[in-house]
């Protein structure tokens, strides 16, 4: 008998495209997200909160490329709240790529019935009758409305970046599984595996 | 979850809260913020678009073309626009606006929740006028960090979560700090802002940090 589900929640859900290493860029075409949407405000004069900034000013950016190696030369180093246990924290692979790996950010309800960064998700579209594998990998979002690039696109939605795409309607169903998980991963087939291993409810 | 019904602002031709043109508006489309009627009906808070003339580019290019505003439910009429800081391009997901009414109609708050933070603002009625409350300023996100110094890296962000007036003298606000330290921490902040000797304060009533 598979896993019961902790807690299941139906949401819309806008895009996060933090931990992807071309989330910010110097040059917004490259960028999976507007610059403006790491600053506080979304504006230039808000402090710069959403990647590394050199002695953490929250003004001066680190460059891949430049100040540090990195995939994608040019842009930031956008951060996530599910990190790798041991890897530099100026190394891009250390947070959740949300252009590779379903990620959720997680609901307050959910948190409070002690689901943890890392844990198993199941992700289902009521629209397109999609069922996916994904983890807790981020923070910052009390409704749970929210996920990456990645796990919408696996859910059949055909959106390219984070910039203006959301799922407006509340198609997203979410059901977390607490306890689940903890290991780091860096491939959604890496993450398929360790979730099919859990035998989690993925029946709608 | 309280969505009113089209025909309140302008003539209806679509559903749920998206209003379509009519010559009774001053600009379309229209949405009402979701709960931001006052309790009487009388006021609600609603996205408008902005007139041409006062429609300009951000900073990363894109055009503004909506905004919040006050509006007079009854005649149709908008009464202010919340700030100019709130205004978004409509291709975009943010800022997203809810809000909070006091009791009898004459204070209103407004939150816009942008990617990274949550701002707000709040009027007040005098007279026929709706006035601008000078609420101090405060960033949670920085209130959390400057406290949990052992938390290296300063990335995260913050949301507004709770807004309430109690009574005309005091507004109740909670907000969560979020790190993206290598530890998971959240921070809930408990603070209001409450009246003076006709001057608006902020107060911090409590603070609770969760790691994990």
């Amino acid at each position: 008998m598979p896993r019961q589900t902790t807690l299941e929640i139906t949401v819309p859900m806008t895009i996060d495209v933090d931990g992807a290493p071309n989330a910010y860029c110097r040059h917004n075409a490259d960028a999976l997200d507007f610059e403006l949407n790491a600053h506080e405000g979304a504006t230039k004069d808000g402090a710069i909160v959403g990647y590394l900034t050199k002695n953490d000013d929250g003004r001066t950016p680190i460059v891949q490329g430049e100040d540090v190696d990195g995939p994608a030369k040019g842009c930031f180093i956008s951060t996530t709240a599910f990190q790798h246990p041991t890897r530099d924290r100026l190394d891009t692979r250390k947070y959740c790529n949300a252009a590779e790996i379903n990620y959720v950010v997680r609901a307050k309800t959910a948190h409070d019935k002690g689901v943890r960064v890392g844990d198993f998700v199941v992700a289902h579209s009521k629209k397109h009758n999609k069922t996916v594998f994904g983890v807790v990998g981020d923070t910052g979002n009390s409704k749970g409305s929210e996920g990456s690039l990645a796990l919408a696109q696996n859910l059949g939605y055909p959106f390219k970046d984070g910039k203006n795409d959301t799922v407006d309607t509340p198609d997203i169903v979410i059901r977390y599984f607490a306890n689940t998980n903890s290991q780091f991963f860096d491939s959604q087939e890496e993450l398929d595996a360790a979730a099919k291993e859990a035998d989690l409810d993925t029946e709608f | 979850m309280k969505l009113y019904s089209a025909h309140v602002l302008c003539t209806a031709t679509t559903t749920a809260v998206v209003f379509a043109t009519s010559s009774a508006c001053a600009s379309d489309p229209k949405e009402l913020v979701e709960d931001s009627g006052s309790p009487s009906g009388q006021y609600a808070l609603a996205v408008l678009a902005l007139d041409k003339e006062e429609r300009k580019r951000d900073e990363a290019g894109r055009l503004e073309d909506q905004s919040l505003f006050l509006v007079d439910m009854r005649s149709k009429r908008k009464l202010v626009e919340i700030s100019e800081s709130f205004r978004r391009p409509s291709s975009s997901p943010y800022p997203r606006y809810e809000a909070a009414w006091s009791v009898d109609d004459l204070h209103v708050a407004a939150v816009a929740r942008f990617r990274r933070n949550s701002a707000i603002l709040a009027y007040e009625k005098e007279g026929e006028t709706w006035k601008r409350i000078a609420l101090p300023t405060f960033d949670a996100f920085d209130y959390a960090r400057l406290r949990l110094t052992a938390e290296p890296g300063a990335t995260g962000q913050s949301e507004i979560t709770k807004v309430e007036w109690k009574g005309n003298m005091s507004l109740a606000v909670r907000a969560v700090a979020y790190l993206k330290s290598p530890r998971v921490v959240e921070m809930q902040i408990n603070y209001s802002y409450f009246r003076t000797n006709g001057k608006w304060r902020l107060k911090i009533e409590s603070s609770k940090v969760e790691s994990e």
